[in-house]
């Protein structure tokens, strides 16, 4: 019952925080959820397409092999690997950095049972990343190899009972870890945003290469056979999914419920300790020194970065397009020579710019800096709105924030690209103004958002930056608005010229982002006041 | 130095305060008593142009708040029940980002800083973040960025709540000394005795009406205001 409840409160926190549902806004209307539902299908049915083609490629090679063990063991790992990076972080924030940890403490509940909400609700997170690998895994398996209704029962149990547990035990160990660790580390932000980068860059070069991987395993997948061979719960993974086997998932099942109980044991012992513990980094003394007074607006910039600066989920999901700019650009400095060949090639040479430039422009739309800043104010609102600034004051800060991050990787990325491209004037001034204009755009419509669907009530942070509604409409929004060139050239063919495309899309842009600033300085700026 | 003339605020139907007319003197220190929910906060706020209201007037050193905002705010302070501040700044760089909000110079702002803060007993603690800061840590951290730009009005929502005694003394002096300056305070409270011992005049509330204000001598008599307290509350019920 106290379970039940305690669950019940992490769920709807969860639903708060996804869709901006709190104290200031109104009861959400029918076409409202139903716009909001079929914006997280899109998301989620466009990941499970694109795993589904990856999965259909090798479910006929590993089926006509006779290797279907291995096919299982390999999506296993996809799903885990998904999983898991998906939700570590989570676990750190919600296992142990929950605002309401003093409030459960307190009450007559059981620190196992908050524990416990706690992990049922990161079970729910790995389930739905792996409903996108598992799912279309599944489906291509039973295309290509056909439908046997134990086999269809086994794999179900491993990939959608076992494989989430196991990657609950593990994230919930590595959050336990995690949070040690950064409370013995001065600079937290930056070690969690190092970590961070780690597993993305891991995670990358397997996207990068994953291509490769899939045609060489389609073509001769005894290799992977051999290697997996050597893995004796990676085998009874694969015999029980595909063959139905009972001991493998007899002994598989056994595995994870003596590593869940391992895990449980060793984190409900150390629950209370964990959560209430004190940071042990040694206190700093505080020494007069001289400081700058600087103008109102200054302050509230500083203030803007000093948060960004403080928050790794921030600078992580905001602005990982800042980030791979740069590494996009150096990856074709490096592949320059290739990159001639293609500019001479009929039919694509031309085209060729405008795609690259579109690529930056989808960089752009990756910088949501904007779209969670009126949200992380929280329950300090109060501050801004007893200070003598004006709130186009608080709203231009945020944006000054966003474009001084953004726009200097995106000016450098096309800098580079214009010396690689050589484009005729006109071109290479598309291509400083396009992604600069993306950058505005982006910020001005995350303001717009986060002030339409604000989540002033979130518990921590990380869940006011990677769950609100406005920064996926942001980010989406500008990726749909960037696939109206794709159209066209799709449409049209080569009849409309890349120049007059790119022109085009500048000007809508650009018109859109008027649009956005004079809402925001009117309709926006009584808006913020009233939340 | 603060005139509430026939304010109303309203939360849908209900409404949270209702006709109130009030005016703070420069020098006094004002007392507003009421139940949980009666409308000291809404009031509070709406002097504090953070809520806006539905109709009446505030005017703060002759200034209206919903005409002109901006200047209202900056002759006031506000300190909220709950300090919820900035837990990604230290202590020192809250008080400086105040301090540039409200354009204090370097110089005066760095006496300012030593003086409230060594005072408080917080100096040593200013390089911390504030997310290391106690609820009373947090709560001098506010009341120090309350003074720092010597504010013509100052008004507060609970102020005692956390502090401990030394500071809750040191801020009974402080909000004296500011009053005998010229300046005016307008604070909240359920510390019956603090009220009575501090406030040259009282206000109490109910449901968002106004029962009796004046002078400490005019609202209590004899008795204590505990007694008063209860009996208007029971009388108005009846």
């Amino acid at each position: 019952m106290r379970l039940k409840a305690l669950f019940r409160v992490r769920l709807a926190s969860l639903k708060s925080s996804l869709t901006g549902a709190n104290r200031s806004t109104r009861k959400r209307s029918k076409a409202q959820i139903l716009g909001f539902a079929v914006l997280m299908l899109y998301t989620f049915g466009y990941f499970a397409f694109m795993l589904y083609t990856t999965f259909d490629t090798l479910a006929g090679p590993f089926s006509a092999a006779g290797l279907g063990a291995i096919y299982f063991a390999l999506a296993s790992l996809m799903a885990f690997a998904l999983m898991f990076v998906g939700s570590v972080f989570s676990a750190k924030a919600q296992l142990y950095e929950a605002t309401d940890n003093d409030l459960l403490l307190s009450m007559p509940v059981k620190p196992g049972e908050v524990l416990l909400s706690r992990m049922l609700l990161l079970l729910v997170m790995n389930l739905l990343f792996d409903l996108i690998v598992a799912g279309p895994a599944m489906l291509a398996w039973f295309q290509a190899a056909g439908f046997s209704l134990g086999s269809f029962l086994c794999s179900f149990a491993v990939l959608f009972v076992l494989l989430p547990l196991i990657s609950l035990a593990l994230s919930s160990v590595f959050g336990f870890l995690l949070h040690l660790i950064s409370a013995r580390v001065r600079n937290q932000s930056l070690m969690t945003v190092v970590l961070s980068l780690a597993f993305l860059a891991v995670y990358f070069v397997a996207i990068s290469r994953m291509n490769i991987w899939i045609t060489n395993l389609a073509a001769d997948p005894t290799p992977l056979a051999h290697a997996i061979g050597g893995v004796a719960p990676l085998v009874w993974l694969g015999r029980a999914c595909v063959g139905g086997d009972l001991l493998a998932l007899g002994a598989l099942a056994l595995l994870t419920a003596a590593l869940l109980l391992l895990i449980w044991v060793a984190l409900e012992r150390s629950f209370v300790k964990t959560a209430t513990a004190k940071s042990s980094i040694a206190k700093v003394k505080y020494v007069e020194k001289a400081v700058d007074a600087v103008s109102p607006d200054r302050a509230l910039l500083r203030r803007e970065f000093k948060r960004f600066a403080a928050c790794p989920s921030y600078i992580l999901n905001s602005a990982l397009g800042v980030i791979m700019a740069p590494v996009a650009a150096v990856f074709l400095i490096v592949k320059r020579e290739s990159l001639a060949p293609l500019l001479s090639m009929p039919g694509l040479g031309e085209f060729l710019p405008l795609l690259l430039l579109l690529g930056l422009c989808f960089m752009a739309a990756m910088c949501t800096v904007t779209a969670p800043s009126i949200s992380l104010e929280g329950k300090s609102l109060w501050l801004l709105q007893s200070l003598p600034v004006t709130p186009r004051q608080v709203l231009r800060a945020k944006l000054r924030m966003h474009l001084l991050i953004a726009v200097p990787p995106m000016l450098i990325c096309s800098a580079i690209f214009v010396v690689l491209l050589r484009p005729a004037p006109l071109d290479a001034l598309l291509l400083f103004l396009l992604p600069s204009a993306c950058v505005l755009f982006t910020g001005l419509l995350g303001l717009f958002e986060n002030l339409r669907h604000p989540n002033l009530d979130w518990i921590n942070e990380t869940q006011a930056v990677k769950t609100g509604m406005a920064v996926a409409v942001t980010m989406l929004g500008t990726m749909g608005l960037l696939m109206l060139p794709l159209l066209i050239v799709l449409i049209f063919g080569d009849t409309v010229p890349p120049l007059a495309i790119a022109g085009g899309l500048l000007g809508l842009v650009l018109l859109l982002c008027l649009l956005l600033w004079r809402w925001l300085t009117t309709r926006g700026e009584a808006k913020f006041r009233a939340l | 130095m603060l005139q509430i003339t026939h304010l109303t605020k309203t939360y849908g139907d209900k409404k949270a305060v209702d006709d109130l007319t009030l005016h703070i003197a420069p020098g006094e220190i004002y007392g507003f008593i009421g139940h949980n929910g009666a409308g000291k906060t809404t009031t509070l706020k709406s002097c504090a142009g953070i809520l806006p209201f539905d109709a009446g007037e505030i005017r703060i050193n002759g200034i209206d708040v919903s005409a002109n905002p901006l200047e209202a705010k900056r002759v006031l302070a506000y300190l909220p029940d709950n300090p919820d501040l900035y837990n990604f700044l230290s202590g020192i760089q809250y008080l400086n980002f105040i301090a540039d909000i409200f354009g204090v110079e370097k110089a005066v702002r760095a006496e300012r800083i030593r003086r409230l803060a060594d005072s408080f007993e917080l100096t040593a603690d200013l390089a911390q973040p504030i997310s290391a800061y106690s609820h009373g840590m947090k709560q001098k951290l506010a009341m120090i960025s309350g003074w720092l730009h010597e504010p013509k009005l100052i008004l507060m929502d609970e102020p005692f709540v956390g502090l401990d005694p030394k500071a809750a003394h040191l801020l009974k002096q402080m909000m004296r000394e500011h009053c005998d300056r010229g300046g005016a305070i307008f604070f909240s409270t359920h510390v019956l005795e603090v009220a009575e011992k501090l406030c040259d005049k009282v206000a109490i509330i109910k449901e968002g009406r106004l029962i009796t204000s004046g002078t400490m001598e005019e609202v209590k008599g004899d008795a204590s205001l505990e007694d008063v307290f209860l009996e208007l509350e029971e009388s108005h019920e009846a």
